[in-house]
């Protein structure tokens, strides 16, 4: 009966001290797409099905009288950033404009500041509005939680980086790496 | 007065020549042809049940389809109706019609902030897969039609035009049904702009023509052939996610169809489709 009641123990005591659900440092937490061509519901589900095979989606509302879908990510994968214009196009329908929510460790990539992507790629932060004061004073290797609106490549190409015009940002609090606190 | 043999004749001639005329399919006009297509990968399967009743004849059919998205802008379509019940004077049949293959290049779109302007253009081949004595269940030749359909489909209104010339090929006898220009135009009413994922309604209000080259045999025109007639049809889309009914019924408003009157009383329709897959 001891032993048991240790194994109990020591199993709660493991518990506790594994780490949560494996999450990854950077990633996509939501997307807003603003959509241009949703007339009718009917039509819209196909861009629910193509949004919905996006990698990482948890889940997505649609409001067709405000032209957007919000995607909710659940944090162990995260999409390639060109895939959202992508699934919009082959659901028929015109992507507008993309804000995104990132969880990101800031970089410099030549010269310029950037939010370290999961895929590996780097977004860059717009020096315009928020993102200067970003780049200034936050410091590299911070990780932060960013929102902003997506702003098209300043070249094409497949290396082409995207920019972020931040709009909001928190840089995030430490917070233990071990366990789980109890609530 | 019209002879017997001749109206006979020319019941066979319209009944053969509108065989598999396309209908409803996706958001498009009940009896029409529209532009939208599918997304890219996507399925959709509708069956149609149609009842059509010209003077003292009837029909009962019911129609299958399957429509499939090579991209998000070309679509193919297959459709085979099957006849419950043609009954013409005191004989009855039933059986396969033409299976018809068709295909939708939507070559303009325009996204709007809750809406789309749209055209495409629209071709398709019948295939002789009816039975082609008795009462023609099938034409008994390959025909063709192309077409074109434009839209404006926004939250609150939306607007239909299209046209299709079809080609009726002579069969093995040399008796060449007649060619059919056929127009739509219709005008949707949302009178409730709702959100995804709830029930939606679109009142539909349509006009339908078709025009009539002369039937033709040893390249003769037939005397009697030929003509015009023009439908009003009322109909609604019942959408709920990817779920679709539409019911709707044609009413003739004129019909000038030469020395022998073969007039249409009626046709209505009720459809479902799924849409699903990509």
């Amino acid at each position: 009966m001891i032993v048991a009641r240790h194994t109990i123990r020591l199993a709660a005591l493991l518990a506790l001290l594994t780490p949560a659900a494996p999450t990854i440092e950077a990633q996509i937490i939501e997307a807003k797409l603003k959509v241009k061509g949703l007339a009718c519901p009917f039509c819209s589900y196909g861009l629910e099905r193509k949004l919905k095979k996006l990698p990482g989606v948890h889940d997505i509302e649609i409001l067709m009288n405000a032209d957007l879908a919000t995607l909710r990510f659940d944090g162990k994968e995260s999409p390639d950033i060109r895939d959202f214009d992508k699934a919009v196009r082959q659901a028929g329908f015109k992507l507008a404009d993309l804000r995104l929510t990132v969880r990101a460790k800031l970089t410099r990539h030549t010269g310029q500041s950037g939010l370290g992507l999961p895929d590996g790629k780097i977004l860059l932060v717009d020096e315009a509005g928020l993102g200067r004061e970003l780049s200034t004073s936050v410091a590299e290797g911070t990780t932060l939680e960013a929102t902003g609106s997506l702003l098209p490549a300043r070249s094409s190409g497949d290396h082409a980086t995207p920019r972020l015009q931040v709009d909001s940002y928190e840089v995030e609090k430490i917070r233990p790496k071990l366990g789980r606190r109890r609530e | 007065m019209v002879r017997e043999p001749q109206k006979r004749l020319w019941t066979l001639v319209i009944g053969a020549a509108l065989l598999g005329a396309p209908t409803a399919a996706a958001h498009e006009p009940i009896f029409g042809l529209g532009p939208r297509p599918i997304w890219k990968g996507g399925v959709g399967l509708e069956t149609e049940l149609e009842r059509e009743r010209e003077e003292i004849d009837g029909v009962w059919s019911l129609k299958q389809e399957l429509l499939y998205g090579i991209t998000s802008d070309i679509a193919v379509t297959f459709e085979t109706p099957y006849v419950l019940e043609k009954q013409q004077g005191d004989s009855t049949e039933s059986g396969f019609g033409d299976t018809l293959v068709r295909a939708k290049w939507r070559f303009f779109r325009n996204e709007v902030w809750g809406g789309v302007y749209h055209a495409a253009l629209l071709g398709g081949v019948e295939l002789p897969t009816g039975k082609p004595s008795g009462s023609q269940l099938g034409s008994g030749g390959y025909d063709y039609f192309v077409g074109l359909a434009g839209a404006y489909e926004g939250r609150r209104w939306l607007g239909f035009s299209g046209a299709r010339y079809r080609f009726n090929r002579a069969d093995k006898q040399g008796f060449a049904r007649p060619d059919v220009f056929l127009y739509d135009t219709a005008v949707g009413f949302r009178p409730v702009k709702t959100e995804y994922k709830r029930p939606d309604l679109v009142l539909m209000f349509e006009v339908n023509g078709e025009v009539f080259q002369k039937a033709q045999r040893g390249g003769e025109g037939l005397r009697g052939t030929g003509g015009n007639r023009m439908f009003g049809a009322v109909g609604a889309w019942i959408t709920y996610r990817n779920w679709a009914f539409k019911p709707g019924f044609q009413f003739p408003l004129v019909q000038r169809m030469g020395d022998l009157r073969q007039e249409r009383d009626f046709r209505a329709v009720f459809a479902v489709e799924v849409h699903f897959g990509g």
